[in-house]
């Protein structure tokens, strides 16, 4: 007689067939129980807050231009629980992006883009674009005049683009010109394509995941590293943390639920300060620079996409074998830069609503914050390299 | 080869929304192949109108509003009997934000730094500022172009005043693909949206 338990037969036959523990459910490493390895894992926790949020919000929400913002309204008035379900649906947004670029910054400074994940890279940022494509068109589901407004602005922008590719892209993606096939279209674009994307992409980048295993520490780790059992140890620390993110969600949203700007009409966005949500504001402090007047906004978005895609092919030119933040002073000066540069353009376009800055202190500020970065860095780097000599030769640590 | 075909079936297809043709200089409209001219349509009386308190309208399409004032002042191509009533697109030429109008020393909502010295329209996206006494003009600020005038008609026997047509027709993000210079708007198509036959006033 087989002195297994029917339970645990059922769970070998089905491994047996499917693998599970040869590939997601397999050991971790004993370094990979910290918060910095779990990033891309809370992200992916979020999006499945959004999905079952947004699910629920669709059951209500009427996509026409007379009703999306009633709507909305009635999800949060009327719904039970209809208020901490959007709140948490924009909050959960919210720590998605952040954690996008948290998970971005921080496989940058640890040099997980290199060889064998450049693919991942390159996958996470078109993850990272479908994210902040996310943002933008559900921000104009509520039809509000800021979401309105700021939805308008970014349509406009497609003007810029050369040839006919402009009007195409707007046709494709926001229809004809009417309100009514706007709203249409990014209701779709958000509830249905953008979904569909982000989901295959998650897909290819879980393989790849699957295929190289989580990175090895880029200083001070002695190989070969320990590994830990799926079941207790991952799976308890992925819970804890897990549960730990939504439990903060959950909080906030109750604590400080969503204030909903006016309903939509031309008169009333015209009187209403308009800004985009934070994480674009960076690009609309840009567009505020007086250079960046008349034909300068050819200058302004075709500087914003260079960086965009200079940051995207970051693993096909920064191809050195150095791992350890402490030895790449370079682009761990470029990306501390970056990261002082886009805070800076935050903070700044938030300040100032509908002014223009003027090319001198815009230079000034953006020159400043860049100098200080690099001192800061330079800093840094002379502290370290001080304490290194001290410690003859000691294992760093980062 | 499949790729140029596609391109090119989207390019028609974006261009084929023509509702409007104008054609400039004769300051006239035409019709071509079905298409309607410019509607001339009554928006208000004289009387009703008070001075610097801006009405809107939507003209030509049910989602192009227009921003129409009695300045109080003569103003360059103004009508009524002071010389004084103008009428502009209200979306700003930039990227297409509704704006406020300023009368001469009130400041915007988003910008208490600015203080109007002249009737004004500031755009609170991204702070075009445009002069209502001079065509609307771009003073300051992103706008690389004036918003287009609401042709206006004065009856001075009854004071009614009309809308007959804009002026150039390159209202923002409504117009034919690729075409940004209202210079090189030779034939003009308006898209995205329905053609009003009543105004009502907001």
């Amino acid at each position: 007689m087989d002195s297994k338990t029917i339970y645990s037969r059922i769970i070998e036959w089905i491994d047996s067939r499917i693998g599970f523990t040869k590939t997601i459910l397999r050991p971790a490493p004993e370094h990979a129980m910290h918060p910095f390895y779990w990033i891309g894992g809370l992200a992916v926790i979020a999006l499945t807050m959004q999905g079952l949020t947004g699910i629920f919000m669709l059951l209500y929400y009427v996509p026409n231009t007379d009703q999306a913002y009633s709507s909305t309204v009635y999800i949060m008035k009327s719904v039970p629980l209809g208020l901490l379900v959007e709140t948490l649906h924009l909050y959960t947004a919210y720590a998605m992006i952040l954690l996008a670029f948290a998970h971005m910054m921080r496989n940058f400074f640890a040099s997980v883009h290199k060889m064998p994940r450049e693919l991942m890279w390159l996958v996470g940022m078109i993850m990272g674009f479908v994210v902040l494509s996310f943002g933008l068109t559900g921000y104009l589901l509520p039809w509000t005049v800021v979401s309105k407004s700021a939805t308008d602005v970014a349509i406009g922008m497609l003007n810029v683009l050369p040839m006919q590719i402009g009007n195409i892209v707007k046709f494709l993606a926001a229809g004809s010109g009417s309100d009514a096939a706007e709203l249409d279209r990014f209701l779709t674009v958000h509830t249905v394509l953008l979904p569909v994307a982000l989901l295959s992409l998650l897909a290819v980048k879980l393989y790849m995941f699957e295929v190289h295993g989580s990175p090895e520490p880029a200083a001070g780790v002695k190989y070969p590293a320990r590994n830990l059992p799926w079941f207790p140890n991952v799976f308890l620390y992925l819970t804890m943390l897990g549960a730990v993110f939504v439990a903060v969600m959950l909080a906030v949203s109750a604590l400080f639920p969503l204030v909903l700007p006016p309903e939509f009409s031309p008169q009333a966005a015209a009187t209403y300060v308009s800004q985009p949500d934070w994480y674009f504001l960076w690009m609309y402090q840009i567009l505020k620079f007086a250079p960046m007047e008349g034909s300068g906004i050819y200058y302004a978005l075709g500087g914003i996409t260079l960086f965009m895609v200079l940051l995207t092919l970051l693993p096909f030119y920064d191809r050195g074998i150095e791992r350890n933040p402490a030895s790449r002073p370079l682009f761990v000066t470029i990306g501390v830069i970056m990261v002082a540069e886009l805070a800076a353009l935050t903070i700044w376009g938030y300040l100032t609503p509908g002014q223009v800055i003027p090319g001198v202190q815009a230079a000034v500020v953006t020159g400043g914050v860049a100098v200080m970065a690099l001192l800061l860095s330079w800093i840094i780097f002379r502290l370290r390299r001080r304490t290194r000599t001290r410690s003859a030769g000691g294992g760093s640590r980062i | 080869m499949l790729g140029v075909g596609f391109l090119a079936t989207m390019a028609a297809a974006v261009s084929s929304f023509r509702i409007l043709t104008f054609v400039p200089g004769t300051g006239s409209t035409t019709t071509t192949s079905g298409a309607l001219a410019w509607p001339k349509l009554k928006v208000t009386n004289v009387k009703s109108l008070e001075v610097l308190k801006p009405v809107t309208f939507n003209y030509p399409l049910d989602n192009t509003p227009n921003l129409l004032v009695k300045l109080g002042a003569k103003a360059e191509n103004g009508v009524g009997p002071d010389g004084d009533i103008v009428a502009f697109s209200d979306i700003c030429q930039h990227l297409g934000c509704f704006y406020a109008f300023q009368p001469s020393g009130s400041s915007p909502p988003c910008n208490a730094a600015y203080t109007a010295s002249s009737p004004v329209a500031y755009c609170c996206c991204h702070g075009s500022v445009y002069d209502f006494l001079h065509n609307a003009n771009v003073v300051s600020g992103p706008a690389p172009r004036p918003v287009p005038r609401a042709m206006l008609d004065y009856d001075d026997t009854s004071g009614d005043i009309y809308v007959v047509g804009m002026a150039p027709p390159n209202i923002y993000g409504h117009g034919p693909p690729g075409v940004t210079d209202p210079a090189q708007v030779l034939e003009y198509d308006l898209q995205g949206g329905q053609i009003v036959t009543e105004i009502t006033l907001s």
